[in-house]
């Protein structure tokens, strides 16, 4: 074989003994260790932060994954016809950090009792007090956190923080709060426990939290701990022997940055690595080829990422509701699934996915239907053609073959489009500016709750990720009443209400939900998908 | 050792008729000869395309995606369906037009301001050359990188940044023969009857530059193709639709694995063509029109 | 001209045009799309953090006291934060920059190995089938795109035959990289007898450094061909012949030697194609360069890698340009007086 001529001929270079070499060849490096405990992965990012309270990227989230246990977690059950494969449902929640949870006040309180024996892989245990230490400084350290805590959970002031004895501790909410988006909530791996002892040493009087310092260094509880990170080349994870949840088999995790997707199917086809991961990975159509060989299984599971062609109401004539409803008529969603999605996704039935409480497949009319769509350009106005920027995202495959789908379906209706390419910065600095037409683009709730969700996309004042600029006072008042309404019934009615409206005005031109989906080596099992689609190695086992 | 010893053929052996000379150095050069014959044929295509090219190169069809060589589809075609061929005909007016227009634009503004500093000298020629120098010290690839980056990346943006890294060449080229005319001494005997500067400037400059320039521009056009693909690689290039060799050979990259090799090899390969073509007519106009001279760029 | 006088002179000369170097790399990042702000920022924060962030790194100061900023940063050492490594510009480029030195330097010694035959054979067969040939795969070597070259040799050895290993970084899987001397893994493993590093760093520069290496040959080839020719032609050589010293001793002894001076003067010129070669070379192989790092930057519109990088090569060719004068000035006196 080619690479055991390749291989001698190193020997002679070297002139070392042969034993040493095994695994060389990139041709069988991955199997060589496949007995073995290493799991070789690729991904396309840098980690620009490990500080979980920044939260600004995936990278950083995706590896914090493994570092860090979530305070409240999702719980994963077996997704049935699938080996091997768990994922989570909505509102189902196991014990991590804490074992288990009370809520007093009506909701106003939750009471969280802290897992016993539970360590940092220094030894020091995860109590109260780090908890409390870990909350006070999500909630005052600069980041995310920051922002997002006194809107979701209402704790404005570490007073709220309250440790009522070494292994409870409970947060004061300002009133009741709906239970799900609590526990959803400290689900997120942006709020957890940090080693205090870890951080406070590297604190300055100008950065009481150590910001700059955690940046770069993890100090989590986590299943596994970081050994070393290179940017640009890799990241290695080694397992802790003592985690509460048990030793995993793949003891050792190297993720490799790959950021050429054509390189990641090579190195993956070769057997090079185990398994890709990241948000795409790798696109439908990459996946589709793995699908007969017999080396590799494809994982996939419906998930909760939105893909829509956002219409920019500032700009005309996307600014008249029967244009919009026009150009939701014309788009041909049926043949993207199966031809630009491979079937790796579904077609969209409302903007809150079809895994979020309070989803109604029921409210859309809409279907692909160009007489239907030619009459209401007519009604609106439009006679003469139109001429509209389409943007996508470079390297973004499946939203460069829709743009071509949906380019022939408007111009079949008055439309002249022209598609654009964007880098993913300048995309999103048009996009934030409103200087976009027509553009593609994604959106992943992690918190799985309809207001969670809508609030960002549809409320007037959200700015930057309202991508439609839609404002309409009726759908901001139900928004703004019901986020923290903790009656569930009423609460869903309103999620039915305010997605009517949505819907009935064409917010969005409404394309697809993407499935979750990896390809790995036929041989991995135990992958478990939470709502946050990052993957925690521990599960993963041969078998 | 005859074949080492050989002189070259004595330039100003009396020739029996200029035809026959330049027949002669054909057949020496027959390999410039074809590459000739091929950028011909191929400014031919790019201006013909309409005509030629089987389909409308943007024309989409879904149905017809991602299909092998046949008799439809000679080159076949990429993932919306589009003819291969027909959108490697087209693209050869975008590159073809960046190509003669960075060369074009480098040669106008490059001899303009290599006149103004070899005509005033001094401090003006001073601060000119210091530019000039700064400009050089970025390998012309990189500098057309951070060019497009900062400007985006349309046709004609593009056409500009190549055309900035090439502008030294002229400029310094140009400013080298003026300086050297000054100098003569016949230039001095004209100035003295009384010819006005521009015109000994003219008619002692052009023969001078000429031959060298010409040389030059047909390298610098390979090498502007080169850049320009090098750059849509990175992202960087001619925005689609507009099809262009270089952004489609990139994004043919994405399907080698999947077995489509096609969409990578030919344009890659039309680039290749075209810049050995521009590279060997290039050599062999050196040969001919100035043996003397052998630069690398 | 004392060659003091003579290194003063140029030296004068460099100043000023490193000046100039900065001032292009401010003005095109300067004007660069892409707020840095927002970019730092991250996607999910208010307009407000934005344009506190803004005026917090300077960016509604005039251009002219952002550029002071920037050049006095420079000179400190301070080339900026990455958003996508979260670490500082400098760091970054210190762990990449062996990587990229490695396949340039490696890419070189393929070029003049390969390159420097080649011209003289094309030069003592003048006009024959091998001349045309040598032309012809020397002209070839420049016409073909690098990442095309790159990805072809990917596919055919690494896909097809598994010869070459997989495009993941400087050493195979398990590896450890030798201790640290020059950061050049190959030098660092001869030094320290680390025979299994040397082997599976040598393994992972194959393909990548003759894909860049052919790329630059043509340059080389040439240069040596055309000064042969005029060496085989001089009455010196002539004489050789007649004296009947062996063929092989007079072509690859004295004229070799003689035509390989002024190939010094091109190796600014084919470092410079190295340097920009270099870039998509790396992402292509996936290198862990300082190319690979600023092609990647140009996607997140990164704007300090991008900048250092730029500024970092145009620095590293006007040395590299100068060095090369100071050494032909020491071997070659008369250039000294142009």
């Amino acid at each position: 074989m080619a690479s055991r001529t390749d291989r001698r001929t190193f020997l002679k270079l070297s002139g070392a003994g042969a034993a040493t070499l095994g695994g060389f060849g990139g041709l069988s490096a991955a199997r060589a260790q496949a007995g073995s405990s290493t799991l070789t992965v690729a991904w396309d990012t840098d980690i620009d932060s490990l500080d979980p309270h920044v939260f600004k990227s995936v990278g950083g989230y995706a590896v914090q994954c493994n570092l860090y246990d979530p305070i409240v977690g999702w719980k994963v059950r077996p997704v049935e016809g699938a080996k091997g494969v768990s994922r989570s449902f909505p509102n189902e929640f196991e014990g991590s950090i804490a074992e288990s949870w009370t809520f007093e006040r009506d909701g106003a309180t939750i009471v969280l009792k802290v897992r016993p024996r539970m360590t940092f892989p220094s030894g020091r245990p995860v109590d109260a007090a780090a908890l409390k230490y870990s909350l006070d400084r999500a909630l005052q350290s600069p980041g995310y956190m920051r922002f997002i805590m006194p809107r979701m959970l209402r704790v404005t002031k570490p007073e709220e923080i309250v440790v009522r004895d070494p292994m409870t501790i409970a947060l004061d909410m300002k009133g009741p709060t709906p239970q799900p988006m609590v526990l959803n909530f400290l689900s997120l791996m942006t709020i957890t426990a940090l080693d205090p002892e870890l951080i406070k040493p590297n604190a300055t009087e100008k950065d009481p939290w150590a910001a700059d310092w955690a940046k770069r260094n993890a100090v989590g509880s986590g299943p596994y701990t970081l050994i070393t990170n290179t940017p640009g080349v890799e990241v290695v994870l080694e397992a802790r022997k003592d985690h509460w949840r048990g030793t995993p088999q793949f003891q050792k995790i190297v993720l490799k940055f790959v950021p050429n997707e054509a390189d990641r199917v090579l190195l993956l086809k070769r057997k090079a690595i185990d398994l890709v991961i990241g948000r795409p990975g790798l696109s439908p159509r990459n996946i589709k080829t793995f699908e007969n060989e017999k080396d590799f299984r494809i994982v996939t599971v419906p998930d909760t990422t939105c893909h829509w062609l956002a219409m920019n109401q500032t700009k005309k004539p996307l600014d008249n509701v029967k244009v919009r409803q026009a150009i939701n008529y014309a788009i041909p969603i049926a043949a993207i699934v199966p031809n630009v999605l491979m079937g790796y996704g579904s077609a969209m039935k409302s903007p809150v996915p079809a895994l979020t409480p309070g989803h109604d497949a029921t409210l859309s009319p809409y279907k692909h239907d160009l007489d239907k769509a030619r009459a209401l350009m007519k009604e609106a106005g439009v006679t003469t053609p139109v001429t509209l920027d389409l943007a996508v995202r470079i390297g973004w495959q499946p939203h460069e073959e829709a743009a071509v789908w949906i380019q022939r379906e408007l111009e079949k209706i008055g439309f002249k489009i022209n598609i654009t390419r964007q880098t993913d910065a300048t995309f999103r600095q048009l996009a934030s500016k409103g200087d976009m037409q027509l553009s593609i683009e994604t959106w992943q709730s992690w918190v799985n709750d309809p207001f969670f969700h809508m609030v960002p996309l549809f409320h007037s004042t959200s700015k930057g990720t309202n991508t439609a600029f839609y404002s309409n006072p009726a759908l901001d008042k139900i928004l703004d009443e019901n986020y923290h309404e903790p009656n569930v019934e009423k609460r869903l009615a309103a999620a039915k209400a305010a997605q009517k409206i949505v819907i009935d005005d064409a917010v969005w031109g409404m394309l697809w939900y993407d499935n979750w989906t990896r390809v790995m080596r036929n041989d991995i099992v135990g992958v478990e998908k939470r709502w946050d689609t990052f993957d925690r190695f521990t599960s993963l086992k041969t078998g | 050792m005859a074949d080492i010893t050989e002189t070259p053929i004595p330039l100003l052996r009396p020739a029996t008729s200029t035809m026959r000379l330049v027949w002669l150095r054909i057949r020496r050069n027959w390999l410039s000869a074809i590459a000739l014959a091929i950028i011909v044929a191929m400014i031919l295509v790019a201006l013909g395309a309409d005509w030629i090219a089987p389909y409308e190169p943007d024309a989409t069809d879904p149905d017809a995606a991602l299909q092998s060589m046949s008799w439809h589809h000679w080159l076949g075609t990429d993932i919306y369906g589009r003819d291969l061929l027909s959108r490697i005909i087209h693209a050869a007016r975008v590159d073809l037009t960046v190509a003669f227009g960075a060369t074009a634009v480098a040669l106008a503004i490059g001899s303009a301001i290599g006149a103004i500093a070899g005509h005033y000298r001094g401090l003006v020629d001073l601060v000119i050359m210091r530019c000039v120098d700064s400009v050089m010290a970025f390998p012309a690839f990189i500098l057309a990188m951070a060019i497009t980056a900062a400007l985006g990346n349309s046709v004609g943006n593009v056409l500009l940044a190549i055309a900035i890294t090439q502008i030294p060449t002229y400029l310094r080229l140009i400013r080298g023969e003026i300086f050297r005319i000054r100098e003569m001494e016949y230039a001095d005997a004209a100035r003295v009857v009384g010819n006005p500067a521009w015109r000994i400037m003219f008619i002692h400059l052009l023969p001078n530059c000429l031959p060298p320039i010409i040389v030059q521009a047909t390298l610098a056009m390979g090498y502007a193709l080169l850049t320009m693909s090098a750059l849509s690689f990175i992202g960087l290039g001619i925005q689609p639709p507009q099809s262009e060799w270089g952004s489609m050979t990139a994004e043919g990259a994405q399907y080698i694995v999947t077995g489509e090799w096609w969409l990578f090899l030919f344009p890659g390969l039309a680039i290749v063509i075209m810049v050995l073509a521009f590279n060997l007519v290039g050599d062999g106009l050196r040969d001919f029109l100035d043996p003397r001279m052998r630069g690398v760029r | 001209m004392g060659f003091f006088g003579y290194f003063l002179r140029r030296l004068s000369l460099v100043i000023p045009t490193l000046l100039g170097v900065t001032i292009i790399t401010f003005t095109l990042t300067y004007v660069l799309p892409g707020n840095p702000a927002v970019v730092k920022a991250g996607p999910l924060v208010s307009p407000e953090v934005v344009k506190e962030l803004e005026k917090e790194m300077g960016l509604d100061q005039p251009a002219w006291v952002q550029y002071w900023r920037y050049i006095s940063g420079v000179l400190r050492g301070d080339l900026g934060q990455s958003s996508s490594t979260g670490r500082p510009v400098l760091e970054d480029f210190r762990q990449r920059l062996p990587a990229t030195l490695e396949l340039t330097l490696a890419s070189l010694l393929i070029a003049l190995l390969i390159g420097i035959p080649l011209g003289v054979q094309s030069a003592v067969h003048r006009d024959t089938a091998i001349d045309h040939i040598g032309r012809i795969v020397g002209v070839a070597g420049v016409a073909m795109p690098t990442f095309w070259t790159g990805l072809l040799g990917l596919y055919a050895f690494f896909y097809l035959l598994g010869v070459a290993p997989p495009p993941l970084g400087r050493l195979g899987s398990g590896i450890a990289p030798p201790t640290a001397i020059t950061g050049l893994y190959v030098v660092d493993s001869l030094l320290t007898g680390n025979w299994k590093a040397l082997g599976s760093a040598l393994h992972q520069l194959m393909l990548p450094a003759i894909t860049l290496g052919l790329s630059v040959m043509a340059p080389i080839a040439r240069m040596v061909r055309s000064t042969m020719l005029e060496i085989l032609e001089s009455d010196y050589i002539k004489s050789a012949w007649a004296a009947g010293i062996p063929r092989r001793r007079v072509i690859y002894g004295d004229a070799l030697m003689n035509a390989l001076i002024p190939v010094i003067t091109i190796l600014g010129i084919v470092f410079g194609f190295l340097m920009a070669g270099n870039a998509v070379v790396e992402s292509v192989f996936a290198w862990p360069g300082i190319g690979n790092y600023a092609i990647t930057s140009l996607m997140t519109k990164d704007s300090g890698p991008i900048q250092s990088f730029v500024l970092f090569v145009a620095v590293l060719y006007v040395v590299v340009n100068f060095a090369i004068d100071m050494i032909y000035g020491l071997i070659d006196p008369r250039i000294r007086l142009d």
